[in-house]
């Protein structure tokens, strides 16, 4: 009988086997990430599937209630603000339901993200695969359960007598915004939330309180009106940095542009590249190491 | 270090075994191209954990893990399956976990579903199949892309007696392919037909590696 040792020779690893944990340079961690999605595209997209059919499979109406929910919801803001509290502003309803899809997106990503870890435990200790793999496939069905819902704005256009103009390129591109951000946020914590459980608790308080202080109920011409063009609570405020993401979807249907500050601006497309660089790097560095913790 | 450091980086360092995670320590192994090894130990030895490190899931606190080719792991039957998809479905789906590519899918999906002898249901929802058949599924799925290195963790008794022989068969045709397996079972009988090495594992260490009866004699040894 052989001893328990069977050393493989010193040189063995430089000559034709492939480390499975090569160490990534922190700052690849953002390309090799996508370079991972890219290669696993078919697992991704299967994976989307599977989460769209798990949530809609077995329910009566199926797929029809990525439609019908915020159409119902729609119908509720409109005989609250239109026809109860007569509000002048019949778009009213409209740029709500817009607030509601675009920080439901934020929330849900950002959410699922921090508990990707936990949530897919039982297959992680059984699959091999990319671990952003998990989150991407979530926070990608989100995105497109919130685009089919974005269709339900289409009757209130009618409505309002608005036609699609060219301001409609800031819709897709303020929900990239919201889903990079989100994702690389979620992707900063999601191994300590492994740790500290408490993590994802605290995520999902932030996510419901940051609806009121996000331009969801509110607009930013509301918050400019009350607060004054040169209050300091305005550079406060947007220091909220899906404020510039959701209202720019409000104005890609009102056909006009949102008039912010430039350095709004570049905060705003700054923070979810930064965070996803930092996101990136923090997950790569850390998540494998903790799925023994799982 | 400071204790903030202490407190920030200790838990994402090394882990302490416990009784669900069972840390290896001094495992060394070379597993050659067209070996079929099995591992045996008690429940809790690091069977497992030795598996799954080997697949890529645990990354080892210290030492290395290298393979050469592609590997795919079979454990936890079903795990990532569907149960609102169809079979059909859930063999993209599951091909797919075992990173195989769409044009390689599109091509086995025949053959899968002939093999797990399920063309009667494979269009109804997984949730309408007994555990043995979503099993079938899974081993038919595995071993049909013919990865260089199959990990099996204790799937291999599954599905009647003709459905278990043919599994064997094949897992013997990879070996013959000079493809490589490493399975983890309690069944002596099926390591001892198929093996050509064995491992026995007691708490996280390799206690012994030899011939399937040198091993197999050594753990009735060690059990008393």
């Amino acid at each position: 009988m052989g001893d328990a040792s069977n050393t493989p020779p010193a040189d063995e690893r430089s000559q034709s086997l492939k480390d499975l944990h090569p160490k990534v340079p922190m700052l690849s961690s953002p390309f090799q990430i996508q370079k991972n999605l890219s290669k696993n595209r078919y697992l991704l997209k299967n994976m989307v599937n599977r989460n769209l059919n798990q949530r809609y499979n077995n329910a009566l109406l199926g797929y029809l209630w990525t439609l019908l929910e915020p159409a119902l919801l729609a119908l509720v803001y409109y005989v609250l603000f239109v026809i109860i509290a007569d509000y002048e502003d019949k778009s009213y309803p409209m740029l709500i339901l817009l607030g509601v899809i675009g920080y439901g997106l934020f929330a849900r990503i950002l959410n699922s993200t921090v508990s990707t870890l936990t949530a897919n435990s039982g297959m992680i200790k059984q699959s091999g695969f990319s671990l952003e793999i998990y989150s991407a496939s979530e926070s990608r069905t989100n995105l497109v359960i919130s685009s089919i819902s974005l269709l339900t704005i289409i009757p209130f256009m009618f409505y309002l007598g608005l036609e699609p103009t060219s301001t409609l390129w800031m819709l897709p591109v303020a929900m990239f915004m919201l889903y990079v951000s989100a994702w690389g946020a979620g992707l900063m914590v999601a191994s300590a939330n492994v740790v500290f459980p408490d993590v994802a608790h605290v995520f999902r308080f932030i996510t419901r309180a940051g609806f009121f202080v996000s331009p969801v109920m509110w607009t930013y011409e509301i918050l400019i009106e009350r607060a004054g063009a040169d209050s300091p609570y305005i550079d406060i405020a947007m220091l909220n940095p899906i404020v510039v993401p959701l209202t720019m979807m409000k104005h890609s249907v009102q056909g006009t542009i949102p008039e912010f500050a430039l350095y709004h601006i570049i905060y705003a497309v700054a923070f979810p590249i930064i965070v996803y660089f930092l996101g990136s790097m923090i997950f790569t560095a850390t998540s494998r190491g903790v799925v023994k913790r799982l | 270090m400071s204790i903030l450091k202490r407190m920030l980086l200790k838990p994402f360092g090394k882990s302490k075994p416990g009784p669900q995670n069972c840390g290896l320590s001094d495992v060394s192994l070379t597993v050659y191209k067209g070996e079929i090894i099995g591992i045996i130990g008690r429940n809790g030895s690091g069977k497992s954990t030795l598996l799954r490190t080997m697949a890529g899931i645990y990354k080892p606190d210290n030492g290395w893990v290298g393979i050469d080719g592609q590997i795919s792991l079979l454990a936890g039957v079903g795990v990532g399956m569907n149960k609102d998809l169809t079979g059909r479905e859930n063999i993209h789906l599951y091909g797919s976990m075992l990173g195989n590519e769409r044009e390689v899918m599109d091509s086995m999906t025949d053959e899968i579903i002939a093999f797990s002898e399920l063309e009667e249901f494979i269009d109804e929802p997984l949730r309408t199949y007994s555990s043995g058949m979503k099993a079938r599924l899974g081993i038919s799925v595995a071993t049909a892309v013919k990865p260089d290195i199959l990990l099996i963790d204790e799937v291999l008794g599954v599905g009647d007696p003709g459905f278990k022989k043919r599994s064997q068969q094949r897992i013997r045709e990879m070996m013959d392919d000079s493809n490589t397996v490493v399975l983890v079972s309690h069944s002596f009988s099926l390591l001892k037909e198929i093996c050509s090495r064995m491992i026995m594992m007691e708490k996280g260490k390799m206690k012994c590696i030899g011939t399937p009866e040198e091993v197999i004699a050594a753990y009735h040894e060690a059990e008393g």
